[in-house]
């Protein structure tokens, strides 16, 4: 069955369609998930959501442009709307850090540390990080996204970086100390 | 060693074809939460709406109706309804009252013992007497019940109680109703027991006549039992408190829901155009192929709707509109000398459908556009005159209203019918500008109809302020009871005004 199918079967509420679907993207979506959301189980909780809205909204879809791209920005939608009103507090954020090159030697780090170190970080920073590197966002972009002023997505942006970095140099001179 | 590369970079190499497999429970759980969704959204329809709210008053106004008579029919009704509760019960009843019947003495001997005794053990004593008397029953009394159980003491009670609310009715009918005590009674007491003295001294004869005497006493024990009843009662009528205090909330539960206001006023005012659809003339013969022009006129009025749901209105209201008609190019005259030919002219021209006011009762009118007319007369077209009817109504419509969109900007559909009361009926001739009431039409029914169709368009300022804009056909069904050539009369409207919900 080609997606154009699978997509009018769950338009009309068909129970195996919306299941065959869920195989297909359950992944993809989930990865993205992960990156936007705190742990697991919250991760968890997007999916489901996401699903939910997809499902819902299914009719919705023209069939314009591509389907992934639409159930990629439910997926992160939802993930925003769960979090962009928690966590970082404005006062800090009008003072842009300068952004300079925050370089970090490519070892072995595996996903699952990256993965980790973003969940660790404060909401907005997490929201912001993934939207500008991880999905192409523009600062204005998520700026109207995340209510928030450009300057403020810049400078999130930038803490995340060297929050980042930090954990990584960190744990890389863990790690050579531990193979010394 | 490893280059150095910028932190972007590196997360979206490493996170570029990053996939991971979500836990099984989160396909159930978006299972469970779409199967609840399509729950939730399953339309109810209109009839079961409507008769959900028929039913619910109505439980609501008789509930009513009954805590507020709170008193003796309550207790009746009570009774009847609880008597046949369960079916196991009336059975038993039926076998107990067949070995009473068999011997009517013994029964009576049974019921009378009973009400002068009151006595369990004594019961005890008439249901092993029942037994003895009939010992083919036997095995399917002790079938029934071996020991006292609660349905049936219940049982017992409610007759009781039917007793006592049956006080003053003949003592034969508590006779009966004794009789129905025992047979409960003897229901919970059933017990194989072996027959002792007492049991033969209550067979005997004078035992019988005795408790027929004390019969009369029925009453005292019933007032015994009246504290059971009352106890019953305030049971019962807790019971109705709750199922009132249920169905109230149910009620402001769907008050709740259904608060989408309802009604709304809408004032409107419209420019009608009022013409013919057919070649005709509603005022005589010669004027059928004679030009006639509708005019621009005037309706207001107020409408009131009832919103069924949130698409479907039903809407009734008043408007006054008032209508005119021209039919052209005729020429009028007026001839006060009495001679053969105007007499002739008026006798043959008069105005078929209009009744003369006394001053003009010497007009004919000729049509102008008459080839023959125009030459004798020596007259010209464009000075002829016109005559020009106005007709006004009183317009109740009644109008169902569906909504196709209902966003700010709204489009609905709107059909109906409206009943047109007479008001106004004049007929002018018209001439340079010149007016002169010449009489009134005699062929305007004093009550007519017509099937309205519209489409509605409107603007939301907010949820309950308005504006409205509805261009109407009207096809007027029988406007007039006599009219010459195929006159088929309609009005359009645009009726604009402003709607308010409350």
């Amino acid at each position: 069955m080609s997606l154009d199918q699978l997509i009018e079967k769950c338009k009309k509420n068909d129970t195996k369609a919306q299941g065959e679907l869920y195989k297909l993207f359950s992944s993809k979506l989930f990865s993205i998930c992960l990156k936007y959301s705190r742990n697991t189980v919250e991760a968890e909780d997007n999916l489901q959501d996401a699903f939910v809205t997809i499902f819902k909204k299914i009719s919705q879809y023209k069939n314009k442009g591509a389907f992934e791209g639409w159930i990629k920005r439910i997926t992160i939608n939802t993930a925003l709307v769960r979090y962009r009103s928690k966590g970082v507090f404005n006062i800090v954020n009008e003072n842009e850090i300068e952004d300079q090159a925050v370089e970090i030697e490519d070892e072995d780090i595996s996903i699952d540390y990256l993965l980790h170190i973003i969940q660790e970080l404060p909401d907005r920073y997490r929201l912001v990080f993934n939207l500008y590197v991880l999905d192409g966002y523009s600062h204005k972009e998520i700026a109207n996204l995340l209510h928030i002023t450009t300057g403020t997505s810049k400078s999130n942006l930038s803490r995340a970086r060297h929050i980042l970095k930090h954990k990584i140099e960190t744990h890389q001179a863990k790690l050579s100390s531990q193979s010394l | 060693m490893s280059d150095k590369k910028h932190i972007d970079r590196l997360f979206q190499e490493k996170l570029k074809d990053f996939e991971a497999r979500p836990g099984d429970s989160v396909w159930e759980n978006i299972t469970t939460e779409l199967e609840f969704n399509k729950k939730q959204n399953k339309v109810v329809p209109l009839w079961l709406k409507i008769t959900g709210i028929a039913a619910s008053l109505l439980l609501l106004f008789s509930l009513g109706n009954k805590i507020f008579n709170l008193s003796e029919p309550i207790i009746e009704d009570n009774v009847v309804n609880t008597l046949p509760d369960t079916e196991s019960i009336d059975n038993e009843n039926a076998t107990v009252k067949n070995s009473i019947e068999l011997d009517t003495n013994e029964s009576e001997n049974i019921a009378n013992e009973e009400t002068s005794t009151k006595r369990p053990l004594e019961l005890n004593r008439k249901l092993n007497l029942t037994t003895l008397g009939k010992p083919d029953n036997n095995v399917t009394i002790s079938k029934t019940s071996n020991s006292i159980d609660n349905t049936t003491l219940k049982m017992a009670s409610k007759v009781l109680k039917e007793t006592f609310a049956k006080q003053e009715e003949t003592i034969a009918q508590t006779d009966l109703n004794t009789d129905f005590v025992i047979n409960n009674l003897v229901k919970t007491k059933v017990s194989n027991e072996s027959n002792d003295d007492s049991i033969i001294r209550e067979l005997s004869p004078q035992n019988t006549s005795e408790g027929r005497v004390i019969t009369d006493n029925d009453s005292k024990e019933i007032s015994n039992s009246k504290t059971l009843v009352t106890d019953n009662e305030v049971e019962e009528k807790l019971s109705l408190t709750n199922v009132l205090a249920a169905t109230n909330e149910d009620e402001s539960i769907k008050n709740e829901k259904d608060k989408i206001d309802r009604w709304s006023v809408s004032p409107n005012i419209a420019p009608v155009y009022y013409n013919t659809l057919g070649k005709g003339s509603h005022i005589d013969e010669q004027f059928v192929n004679s030009t006639k022009t509708g005019e621009y006129n005037t309706s207001y009025g107020i409408n009131i709707a009832y919103a069924i749901n949130e698409k479907l209105s039903v809407r009734s209201g008043v408007h006054n509109v008032n209508l005119s008609y021209d039919t052209n190019n005729v020429i009028l005259f007026e001839d006060l000398s009495n001679n053969s030919f105007t007499n002739l002219l008026r006798n043959t021209n008069h105005l078929k459908n209009i009744t003369l006011s006394d001053n003009t009762q010497n007009i004919a009118a000729l049509n102008g556009s008459d080839l023959i007319v125009q030459e004798s007369m020596g007259l010209f077209p464009n000075e002829n005159a016109a005559i020009s009817q106005r007709i006004g109504y009183y317009e109740i419509p009644v109008e169902l209203q569906y909504g196709i969109v209902n966003k700010d900007f709204g489009v609905n559909l709107i059909g109906g019918f409206s009943t047109f009361l007479l008001n106004n009926n004049e007929v002018f001739s018209e001439f340079q500008e010149r007016r002169n009431y010449i009489g009134k039409a005699n062929n305007i029914n004093n009550i007519s109809f017509s099937a309205n169709f519209g489409v509605g368009l409107d603007y939301k300022f907010s949820d309950n302020f308005k504006f409205n804009f509805e261009p109407t056909f009207k096809y007027q069904i029988n406007a007039f009871n006599e009219t010459s050539g195929n006159f088929k009369p309609y009005i359009i409207g645009v009726y604009t005004g402003f709607s308010f919900k409350f």
